[in-house]
């Protein structure tokens, strides 16, 4: 311990004033007392702690300590008892200081017996339920007297923010909402994230001419129990890179004073540990155009060959990577999507970009030909990755039933690859019915997207029949176990019944499948065109 | 590979005049070029852009979609051109990914003038075809991309189909597959026969150049009764203009080395261009020829790979180092023998500074104009003259540019 960070954290206390509710003190031989029943040593830090103040409870944040009557909240005896008999298994050496019931867990500190020499008692997170491999209980800091100070710093930055965000809204409210007007980029404005219920972040931004970077004056995330740990951060992060490429400006994030006293938020500080993002300007609140560029390619988790070509297409400025990054987490293009253009087509640029318009007919024909193909290959990828439920009689339709699905682009047959580790069934193919057995767990399925309008079918759907042959044959000399179709639009069954029975006998006899997609090129060119529409006015 | 492959089809005049059964087939394009000639007016004015958008997409499909018809019949000379059509076929020849990208590049480059044009249109009425196709290749010229082989084919049919009062309409298959480029290193030497003999069934470098005989061998006699000439004190000219550049490079080597296997005094041959200028003499049968044994020692040399010109294709730059020429420095208006002139100087200065480099040997990834490879290869020779010694310190290994195919590796001038 070091007088110096209890002195400081009595401070950060007594700065709270009157918020503060305290039991009182606590005369030394009482603490003794305490730790002879329990039969612990308390860290010299938390003696500290409990000879000034007992216990406290300063707005939600209340820490336990000792108390009269001992048998009553917020007395670390009463804790005990309830925790012991509730879980019996709790280690004795546990001494429990803060619930955190939402959460399904206690903070404690890790006291050592009262016969030890050693002075350890780090702050540990102990679960109430824990899963199976999951670690119990868990490191959260070095010390009574760290943990405290961040948790009642973080308190105060989260009160400082809830205020500042209020006053933000007051004024959008006056001068936006209520005249039916939309701000400009320049403009604090505020967000919130939720989940339905649950608020996951909230964030308070602008653009700044002068600057030419995004400016954060809130920003405040949370860790919801039910989403994996870091989601607030991590969907607050994508917000932030998002709207810094939207603007237009250098990608360049800086915080203001009123976060965490102008450092970068430790939540995003941590996520960017976890990314191996290193932020060489995080005290000052800064987070540089390099390193947001870096965190926005790792957040969006591209594959490796595409994270190459893209960063390939960067060297040559043919494509910026933030744009590839913001035009999935815009929703424009999946992943998969993505994979598709910038890996498939020849000129992936130019469709991000949404350059080529209608009037130069031969690119912008390219580009909605391979838009067009991307848009089908990720009705294909819904499509395999939704499990089916229910019976012959009734089919159930269940939230987020989807099945472990690997998608990926082969870009020599511009085909996607697809791998699950379950049986999953084979849709759409020409002369199937639908309760034909599925494909086996870890077979490939191999669809080469040809988007073609009913009169190409005519003229290339042999050749695209040989290819898929070809792509089999070549499979099955590597030993790779793989399904392989054609997939191409309803404009199929503008065919010729003939034409149809002769195209499925060709498949059959070459062993590969055709895949009917159930929209038409019409269709998948009005979703396509309007994908490369928004691509051109995505940035302002 | 998925690549994008252009069909261009002629269609005579009355087909655009009038719905026609052409042949068994019936074809009837005449409503939508004219809906869609109206629409590039009415884009013009920038009203109502999206819909008009939408709707030119739409008549242009159905424009295209009207002639995708098995009655298509690839020429490959002015003769089966007028033959198709007399079968009431529709004559036709394909183009590459490399002709989107030289849209590309114009339209990106010079907006104006290939709006002008309509570059980038997929059908061209036959009144349209003869200020298309001067525009068209002006341009292209200009930029100096006027040898490149999908910018002459296209150039060339549309020639064909102003003769035959024919319009042009452009069909895209976006999903062409070819197979995938091979590796740029390691390669092998290819034989003479297959990268000579090739030339003239190979389609990459012009539709209707080199029929019939031999490239090489017609150069080969060419060389030869000029090197002849020379040695009689008769002036001996050959015209490089209409050769491929992999024709030119392979008979020069032929003919740079001595008959004797020794250091010779050159034979100079005349250099004429088509466009009437004359290049420096050529000096030719003087290099002393290297035994395998010789050049050893730069075959542990890395290699600096080298495009010849810049800008040109620029698919090569994932494959090469550097480019030798600038595109802006030699693609300019002017007479070939200057061009020949300046490429002979860089190279000359080239090579010049890297006599102080120690040994080099030299991937040289050439293309097409001629006055280039001509004016490198006379510097090179001179170079190779002055290091005359017992030892090669420089070792120059031409790359043939072959499209989609990658690179055949020609013979090493050491």
């Amino acid at each position: 311990m070091t007088m110096q960070s209890v002195e400081r954290l009595f401070a950060l206390i007594d700065s709270f004033g009157d918020e503060v509710s305290s039991v009182g003190s606590v005369p030394m031989e009482g603490i003794d007392k305490v730790e002879d029943v329990l039969g612990v040593r308390f860290p010299e830090e938390y003696r500290a702690f409990l000879s000034r103040y007992g216990a406290i409870t300063i707005g939600q944040v209340r820490v336990y300590g000792i108390s009269y009557p001992v048998d009553s909240e917020p007395s670390i005896v009463w804790a005990l008892r309830g925790l012991w008999e509730v879980f019996p298994e709790m280690p004795r050496s546990l001494i429990p200081i803060r619930d955190l019931a939402e959460s399904g867990a206690v903070a404690c500190i890790e006291c050592q017996s009262a016969e030890s020499k050693s002075s350890e008692a780090p702050v540990v997170l102990w679960k109430f339920d824990p899963q199976e491999d999951e670690q119990n209980p868990v490191f959260l800091s070095e010390g009574f007297a760290a943990y405290l100070s961040e948790t009642l710093t973080e308190f105060k930055h989260r009160r400082a923010a809830l205020s500042i965000l209020e006053q933000h809204v007051a004024k959008f409210e006056t001068d936006y909402l209520s005249q039916g007007k939309l701000p400009r980029n320049h403009i604090w404005r505020p967000f919130r994230f939720c989940s339905q219920d649950v608020v996951l972040g909230l964030a308070v931004v602008r653009h700044s001419i002068d600057n030419n970077c995004l400016e954060v004056d809130v920003c405040l995330t949370s860790d919801v129990p039910e989403y994996e740990p870091g989601s607030g951060a991590k969907w607050m992060a994508s917000f932030l890179l998002s709207e810094a490429y939207k603007c237009g400006g250098s990608m360049e994030i800086r915080f203001s004073t009123n976060v965490e006293d102008g450092h970068v938020p430790r939540a995003l500080c941590d996520l960017c540990d976890a990314y191996g993002v290193v932020l060489e300007h995080a005290a000052d609140g800064r987070i540089t155009p390099l390193e947001a560029r870096s965190l926005y390619v790792a957040l969006t988790d591209f594959s490796p060959a595409l994270r190459d070509e893209i960063q390939g297409l960067a060297r040559v400025a043919r494509l910026s990577e933030e744009r590839a990054c913001y035009a999935v987490h815009h929703g424009l293009w999946t992943r998969a999507e993505l994979e598709t253009i910038v890996l498939g087509a020849p000129r992936g640029d130019s469709i991000l970009g949404g350059d080529a318009q209608p009037e130069q007919r031969h690119l912008y024909q390219s580009d909605l030909a391979h838009a067009r193909a991307s848009v089908m290959g990720g009705l294909l990828d819904r499509k395999l990755a939704k499990r089916l439920r229910g019976d012959a009689d009734e089919a159930l339709d269940l939230e987020d039933d989807v099945r472990p699905l690997e998608v990926a682009f082969d870009p020599t047959y511009y085909a996607k690859v697809y791998c699950s580790t379950e049986q999953m069934p084979v849709p759409w193919v020409v002369g199937q019915s639908q309760d034909t057995a599925g494909l086996p767990a870890g077979v490939q399925l191999i669809a080469l997207l040809r988007a073609r309008e009913t009169e190409d079918l005519t003229v290339h759907l042999q050749q695209d029949l040989d290819l898929a042959a070809e792509c089999l044959a070549s499979l099955q000399g590597q030993g790779t176990a793989a399904r392989v179709s054609v997939l191409v639009p309803r404009d199929f069954d503008n065919l010729s019944q003939r034409s149809r029975d002769e195209f499925a006998d060709k498949a059959h006899a070459l062993n590969v499948d055709i895949m009917v997609c159930p929209d038409t090129t019409v269709s998948l060119d009005a979703d396509a065109a309007r994908r490369l529409s928004s691509s051109r006015i995505m940035r302002e | 590979m998925i690549t994008a492959r252009f069909t261009l089809c002629a269609l005579p005049s009355i087909v655009w005049e009038q719905d026609v059964q052409w042949g068994d087939q019936d074809i009837a394009i005449r409503s939508f070029v004219a809906d869609a000639l109206g629409i590039e007016r009415r884009l013009g004015k920038g009203v109502n852009l999206d819909n008009e958008r939408a709707r030119y997409t739409l008549c242009c499909a159905r424009l295209e979609a009207a002639l995708k018809l098995p009655i298509h019949a690839p020429v490959s000379d002015p003769g089966a051109f007028r033959l198709a059509l007399d079968a009431f076929r529709l004559p036709v020849c394909f183009l590459g990914q490399e002709y989107l990208d030289a849209v590309d590049l114009m339209l990106r480059e010079v907006r104006a003038r290939s709006m002008e044009m309509r570059l980038g249109a997929t059908f061209f009425p036959p009144p349209m075809v003869e200020a298309h196709v001067a525009a068209f290749s002006s341009l292209a010229s200009d930029m100096g991309l006027a040898d490149h082989a999908e910018i002459q084919r296209r150039t060339t049919f549309f020639r064909l189909a102003r003769q035959h009062a024919c319009g042009v309409v452009e069909l895209q298959d976006p999903y062409h597959f070819e197979e995938p480029l091979p590796a740029a290193a390691p390669q092998t030497a290819v034989e003479e026969a297959a990268l000579l003999g090739s030339q003239a069934i190979e389609m990459d470098e012009g539709v209707f150049d080199n029929e019939g005989r031999n490239a090489a061998e017609i150069l080969r006699e060419r060389v030869e009764n000029a090197v002849r000439l020379a040695r009689q004190g008769r002036p001996g000219a050959v015209n490089f203009s209409n050769q491929p550049h992999n024709v030119i490079t392979e008979v020069l080597n032929e003919f740079a080395y001595s008959e004797s296997g020794k250091v010779e005094e050159p034979v100079y041959i005349q250099v004429i261009y088509t466009d009437g200028s004359q290049g420096k003499p050529l000096p030719l049968r003087c290099l002393p020829r290297r035994e395998p044994v010789d050049s050893a020692s730069l075959a542990h040399v890395q290699p600096l790979r080298a495009a010849m010109l810049s800008m040109r294709h620029l698919g090569m730059d994932h494959d090469v180092d550097m480019a030798w020429f600038r595109n802006r420095e030699v693609s300019k208006a002017r007479a070939f023998s200057e061009t020949d002139e300046f490429c002979y100087s860089q190279t000359r200065k080239q090579l010049q500074q890297s006599r102080t480099q120690g040994d080099l040997t030299l991937f040289f990834y050439q293309t097409g104009l001629q006055p280039a490879v001509i004016g490198f290869y006379r510097a090179l020779i001179d170079e190779l003259l002055f290091r005359d010694s017992s030892l090669p310190s420089i070792a120059v290994i031409p790359h043939y540019y072959r499209g989609r195919r990658g690179y055949q590796q020609g013979r090493a001038w050491v």
